[in-house]
């Protein structure tokens, strides 16, 4: 398509990349940019060159943080003991967002996947058998619940079992306050796979 | 289940078309290539989400039009009705399923939920095409009747296409680290041996249904057999287990060929009548007989399965059969639920079909159809 501001179409096309965005889209937030004060649009400009000068990724986890190592790594108040296995940073906040997991992480920063080129060798698994000392209890796996992700459990379970520490996987399963009868029949049956004793 | 109406648009040669179905026979009459068919088709929309014989999204798409759509209202055997639309856009290359205004976004929970069994010209390879062949046929039951086993297979299917990259990938490499496969071997033994396991099943259970729709057919002492040749083992367990050491014995093979030799992909529903293999002894009789019982048995499996009455599609079938075949089919068939037949000639339905009620015929020509 053809605008009549070069400028304009840069920043459209800009935008069309972002994951989520296709062109409509990156239209009306193009627009919106330019309807807005000047400072804020340097405002908006300078927070995305700051992430990427800013940003970087903490030593001992893998978590994107300012500082090294990251604030949940530093933290006394969490428990040193167990460490939660997890693909991007992403999980790290929804995994946060819930309040009620107090240990470490560890971001691999993506899962197995010989189709995208991701061996072994490409995602945080060394990084993690050298975290996996003496004084680690527990290692919870949370990939996500695709073919990818059950590879990598497997792959990780292996390494980590001879040494002695407790492997762990969260459940899958009907989401609360779903009710039943409207969760997907997908869903529905891996959480009879996994059902408990009660 | 009752297709009670379907809307058609810009698809195949349809402009516009909309059809109100009996409760029983529907005869689609008509010359070749006037548009029959792809009202069958624009059907398996509505109970696969494709074409059932696997044309593309594109390729069904009326030329030079941007979008098509396909609704249908479905009254289920329960009495619930539902509207069930299928449209495709060309630009954004998306296609939107929605059920009651609903949009279905996976596709394990649609499948199934309005079941058909589809009997035309490309069944033909079911009994005398290659393995790959009657591998679909089970698939395609066993997904419409089992959510488990859709979900099972798709991710099968997700494994194998990892694993293969990764012998492809040893091969032009000249060498295979064991850490970098072995959890593929794990998550391929243990999808592979659920569905190994289910298809086995399906084969013992799908026998007497197959016999049953056989002696309709064929009055002799003839009887049809079917086995599943895979992996051994008659729990899920053992299947693993043997399918981990037959990874392990085709290591090296696998690595040659760039591929993945072992699993489910690989089986066969092998076929016989009489203690004779199909494919290499039955008449050209024989196919056809066999291939309308497998039909009528998948019909009746289905139905027994899903509590639910499934739509019967017949593309061309009597062209394919002798009259007093086709008299037995149409016995068998005008009492069992809907179907929709396409035909060229409706001397085949004179002794048999009243066009009453309950029975309806329809012309098409040019893409437009019309009722009589």
């Amino acid at each position: 398509m053809l605008y009549t501001s070069e400028a304009l179409q840069q920043l459209i096309e800009e935008f069309a990349q972002l994951p989520g965005i296709g062109t409509k889209s990156a239209q009306r937030l193009a627009l919106y940019v330019l309807k807005r004060p000047r400072e804020e649009v340097v405002k908006m400009a300078n927070a995305l060159v700051s992430v990427k000068d800013r940003i970087k990724y903490c030593s001992s986890c893998w978590n994107i943080t300012d500082v090294d190592p990251c604030i949940i790594c530093c933290s006394p108040k969490r428990e040193h003991e167990v460490i939660c296995v997890v693909e991007e940073p992403n999980d790290v906040l929804a995994l946060e967002r819930t309040n009620e997991y107090r240990g470490l992480y560890h971001v691999l920063g993506g899962s197995l996947s010989p189709l995208d080129g991701i061996g072994p060798e490409d995602i945080k698994v060394r990084e993690l058998l050298a975290r996996v000392n003496g004084k680690v209890k527990e290692v919870i796996l949370a990939m996500n619940p695709n073919v990818e992700g059950e590879a990598t459990t497997i792959y990780l379970t292996r390494l980590l079992k001879p040494l002695g520490v407790k492997v762990t996987r969260i459940a899958r399963g009907i989401p609360v306050g779903g009710d039943l009868e409207f969760a997907d029949d997908a869903t529905l049956t891996r959480a009879l796979e996994g059902r408990e004793i009660l | 289940m009752n297709l009670k109406r379907i809307q058609i648009r810009n698809f195949r040669n349809h402009n516009q078309t909309n059809l109100t179905f009996a409760v029983g026979i529907n005869a689609l009459l008509g010359n070749n290539s006037e548009g029959k068919t792809s009202i069958l088709e624009a059907i398996s929309y509505l109970g696969l989400t494709k074409s059932f014989f696997g044309a593309s999204d594109v390729t069904v798409l009326q030329i030079g039009k941007e979008f098509f759509e396909i609704e249908g209202t479905i009254l289920a055997d329960g009495g619930v009705e539902n509207t069930v639309q299928v449209t495709y856009e060309k630009s954004s290359g998306e296609k939107i399923v929605s059920v009651n205004q609903t949009r279905s976004d996976k596709l394990t929970s649609f499948i199934g939920k309005f079941p058909v069994v589809i009997l035309s010209p490309e069944s033909n390879g079911i009994t005398s095409g290659p393995p790959a062949e009657r591998r679909k046929f089970m698939d395609l039951i066993l997904s419409q009747v089992s959510t488990a086993y859709f979900v099972d297979l798709q991710e099968y299917r997700g494994v194998l296409r990892q694993r293969n990259k990764i012998l492809l990938d040893a091969r032009s490499l000249g060498r295979l680290e064991p850490k970098v496969i072995e959890p593929w071997d794990i998550s391929l033994a243990r999808y592979g041996s659920r569905i190994t396991h289910r298809r086995r099943l399906f084969a013992m259970e799908f026998q007497a249904f197959m016999r049953n729709s056989y002696r309709e057919l064929v009055p002799s002492s003839e009887e049809p057999q079917i086995e599943y040749n895979g992996i051994p083992g008659s729990s899920i367990d053992e299947i693993a287990a043997s399918m981990t050491s037959e990874i392990c014995k085709h290591r090296s093979e696998e690595v040659r060929r760039g591929m993945t030799l072992v699993g489910p992909h690989r089986d066969e529903l092998q076929m016989s009548i009489s203690g004779m293999s199909v494919q290499k002894y039955a008449s050209q009789g024989q196919h056809k007989s066999l291939l309308v019982a497998l039909k009528i048995a998948e019909f009746f499996y289905v139905k027994e399965h899903k509590n639910e009455i499934p739509m019967f599609l017949l593309d061309d079938v009597f062209s394919e059969l002798d009259e007093l075949r086709s008299q037995h089919v149409l016995d068998l068939i005008g009492s069992i639920g809907q179907t929709i037949i396409t035909t060229t000639g409706e001397s085949v339905f004179h002794d048999t079909v009243s066009w009453n009620g309950q029975n309806r015929k329809f012309y098409v020509e040019k893409g437009t159809c019309s009722a009589r």
